[in-house]
């Protein structure tokens, strides 16, 4: 039960960097949606394991899980216009591919 | 020093022609509006010489009013004033916007509105049928407008408005028919020309400003003249003002070395050659000077070197229409020469006789001008004297008024012309010393004038027809545009009683009025020695002098020219390099032409092919060509693909935290 706060954060930047390598690589865009839930809550991990870093110093803790809290409501909203918006590009292309909708050529 | 008292009406002098130069041009435009639909509409524009007319016979009646008024006054009390309001005040400086009616503004308003009615009344006939017809009244009811405030305004800041004014309607007018290409040319010619002595008049102004600290031109007039000893640099400063100001006059009255815009702008309709650039516009230069009179009395060296190149240009004027074939150049030359005469007369310090010149020579040669109109008119627009020949027949009125212009100009005894310029000689006689030679210089011009002016009657009205009588019908012109020419006729003739030499023991009428104005001027060139009256034996001698060459060599010019063209033919084989010389005015116009237009030409065209295409058009193609290879490059960056994008803000992302870790 005495997990230090530095695994914690290694745990957070290997989630993030794994959301941001999936967003890179992957071209369903469900999946590229996932991948920026997975980068969200993995600052919210973040943020909750220093807030816990707080409280163990005996300092106000409150900042963290309420930041967390609005992170999560935010990504909510942005769920919902994320799917939205995947569903008015699969009415436009047949498809959920990213590069379906690659229509710039530079 | 202006009496205090208001005379607002004066006003009304300027404003009336302008108020009918905005009615003439918006009857124009209401032709070219009614034209637009219907070329056979009836145009609004036929009453626009009636506007024009009666604007200027309005400003006749109250500049006779004013003159009757200011003769009911004390000689030195005979100054009318009107201040519209202070028009600038800055530090030291105040000039106000205001009007100055004296004896010597008095003279050049009667002139200017009364010979100014006369040929709006003859233009009304010339101008008929033309498609500008309205456009042409309301400039030149615009240009009066610029010229009444050139000599009424009390401050030579409102001079020099007038002075512009008057220039550019000059420019206008020269260039009113600018369809045909060359009238254009010449407008600008002119209007550039102008340019080099409003320069100088400005730098005068600028000098005067910093002399008296003021532009009102009865303060600075009064201040020299009541002045006892200026200091050196004052007297510079002075004298270089004087210079200046001569400089604009060069410009405006067409002396050497800028007179070489006056013979071209004979392009403009033949009333704007009698009314601009014969009767007034000209002899603006010359009212400027007998306005200051004793700021140039007080300059020293400036007066002999005005009376040189006075003399000068009455030389080159008076030879070079000696062999012009073209009857408006003649004409237009012989008005240089009587210029250079007024130049003459004002360098010898003959400040009323100058003026009466102006006055007599504005009655004759608009009215040689009024009639080479006439002729032209008559002659279906020829202005050939080697293509006219035995008109006396045909245009016996044109014929009889040309006579009195012409024997007026050539100094006949008694008539208008041999007073002003006896009294000018002299003058210049009567200065004793250098003024010996420029007194011969002008009895020479005196010859050549007498004989040109002959020359052209002769070629114009006698000997045998040389017109195609199969397309060209000689034809007397409309009552409307010979009743000037009589009017003009008779004060060509009588003009001359405004200044009676003094052996006749009669009061010379014109200086005894202009006496509050130079006096100022007399009483400083009477303090410098040289200055000696004439005993009535020398004045007498020159009289009769003045006449023998007058009438010696009118006869001569007559009877050489009256049987044709074969004088001409003889002169130019006998001595062809004389004749081509004095064709082209002694060459300074084409000296002009090599030395100044031609390397300005080249120099534009270098600024237009190095600097303009190579250099900056080379800056601003390549400032938009970088543009464009940059962009060229980035847009690849744009492919449309998401992961690419994230990858760079990603990457972004990342050099921001480094930098901020590292910093």
């Amino acid at each position: 039960m005495n997990v230090p706060t530095a695994h914690l954060l290694y745990l957070s930047a290997g989630l993030f960097a794994l959301g941001v390598l999936g967003f890179m690589v992957r071209r369903n865009v469900i999946v590229v949606l996932m991948c920026v839930e997975l980068m969200l809550n993995a600052a919210n991990l973040a943020f909750l394991a220093a807030s816990r870093q707080h409280a163990l110093e005996g300092k106000p803790a409150l900042q963290g899980p309420v930041f967390a809290i609005f992170v999560i409501t935010v990504a909510a909203a942005e769920a919902a216009v994320g799917l939205a918006l995947i569903i008015a590009l699969y009415r436009l292309k047949q498809s959920a591919e990213t590069d379906a909708a690659a229509e710039m050529k530079g | 020093m202006p009496s205090h008292e208001s005379h607002a009406w004066l006003w009304w002098i300027p404003l009336l022609p302008l108020l009918g130069s905005a009615i003439a041009g918006a009857l124009h435009l209401a032709t070219l509006r009614a034209r637009h639909g219907d070329p056979q509409a009836s145009a609004p524009a036929s009453l626009a010489p009636w506007i024009a007319c009666g604007a200027m016979l309005g400003s006749f009646v109250l500049s006779v009013t004013g003159f009757l008024e200011l003769r009911e006054l004390e000689p030195a009390a005979r100054h009318l004033a009107s201040t519209a309001h202070d028009w600038i005040s800055i530090g030291g400086l105040d000039v106000d916007l205001g009007l100055l009616l004296d004896p010597l503004s008095s003279v050049m308003t009667l002139v200017i509105t009364g010979v100014g009615f006369l040929i709006h009344v003859y233009a009304s006939g010339y101008m008929k049928g033309d498609k500008g017809y309205g456009k042409f009244f309301a400039y030149l009811n615009l240009f009066v407008f610029a010229m009444l405030m050139l000599v009424l305004s009390s401050s030579l800041l409102g001079v020099f408005i007038g002075w512009e004014g008057v220039g550019l309607c000059s420019f206008l007018l020269i260039g009113f028919w600018y369809e045909k290409g060359w009238p254009a040319e010449a407008a600008q010619k002119a209007f550039v020309m102008n340019r080099v002595g409003d320069a100088c008049f400005l730098i005068g102004s600028f000098l005067l400003i910093r002399l008296f600290d003021t532009l009102d031109l009865a303060t600075i007039a009064h201040t020299v003249g009541s002045t006892v000893s200026f200091t050196d640099e004052q007297a510079l400063d002075m004298s270089l003002a004087a210079l200046f100001l001569f400089g604009g006059c060069c410009g405006k009255s067409a002396q050497f070395p800028l007179f070489t815009w006056l013979p071209d702008a004979m392009a403009g309709p033949t009333p704007v050659s009698a009314l601009i650039h014969a009767a007034t516009m000209v002899t603006s230069g010359i009212y400027l000077v007998v306005r200051l009179n004793p700021l140039f009395a007080a300059s020293g060296w400036v007066l002999p070197l005005i009376a040189i190149v006075g003399a000068l240009t009455a030389l080159i004027g008076g030879s070079t229409a000696l062999v012009q074939r073209d009857i408006k150049k003649v004409l237009a030359y012989s008005t240089v020469s009587q210029l250079g005469y007024m130049f003459l007369a004002l360098g010898s310090g003959a400040w009323a006789a100058a003026l009466f010149h102006v006055v007599t020579h504005a009655f004759f040669k608009a009215l040689l001008f009024l009639g080479a109109g006439s002729v032209i008119h008559g002659m279906h627009e020829e202005q050939d004297m080697h293509k006219m020949g035995g008109l006396r027949k045909h245009m016996p009125q044109t014929y009889i008024t040309f006579l009195a212009g012409a024997a007026a100009l050539s100094g006949l005894p008694l008539l208008s012309g041999f007073f002003s310029k006896d009294e000018i000689l002299a003058h210049a006689f009567a200065n004793g010393g250098l003024y010996y030679g420029l007194w011969a210089v002008g009895a020479l011009t005196a010859a050549l004038t007498a004989y040109y002016t002959w020359r052209m009657v002769a070629l114009t009205f006698f000997g045998e027809e040389r017109f195609d009588h199969h397309h060209v019908h000689p034809h007397e012109s409309p009552l409307v545009m010979t009743l000037p020419l009589m009017v003009l006729a008779v004060l060509s003739i009588l003009g001359g009683v405004l200044g009676l030499p003094p052996v006749l023991h009669v009061p010379h009428l014109l200086a005894e009025w202009l006496a509050p104005v130079t006096d100022a001027g007399n009483k400083i060139l009477a303090q410098s020695p040289g200055e000696h009256h004439l005993s009535h034996a020398l004045e007498w001698v020159l009289l009769g002098l003045g006449s023998a060459i007058a009438l010696g060599f009118a006869h001569t010019g007559f009877h050489a020219h009256r049987h044709g063209t074969a004088q001409d033919e003889f002169f130019a084989r006998k001595r062809p390099t004389l004749a081509a010389t004095l064709g082209d005015a002694w060459t300074i116009d084409s000296r002009y032409a090599r030395i100044i237009v031609l390397p300005l030409r080249m120099l534009s065209f270098l600024i237009a092919v190095v600097v303009d295409q190579f250099a900056i058009d080379g800056l601003v193609n390549g400032t938009g060509r970088t543009a464009r290879d940059i962009a060229q490059h980035s847009r690849r960056a744009v492919d449309g693909s998401l992961a690419s994008y994230a990858l760079w803000m990603g990457a972004g992302a990342l050099a921001i935290c480094a930098l901020w870790m590292w910093s």
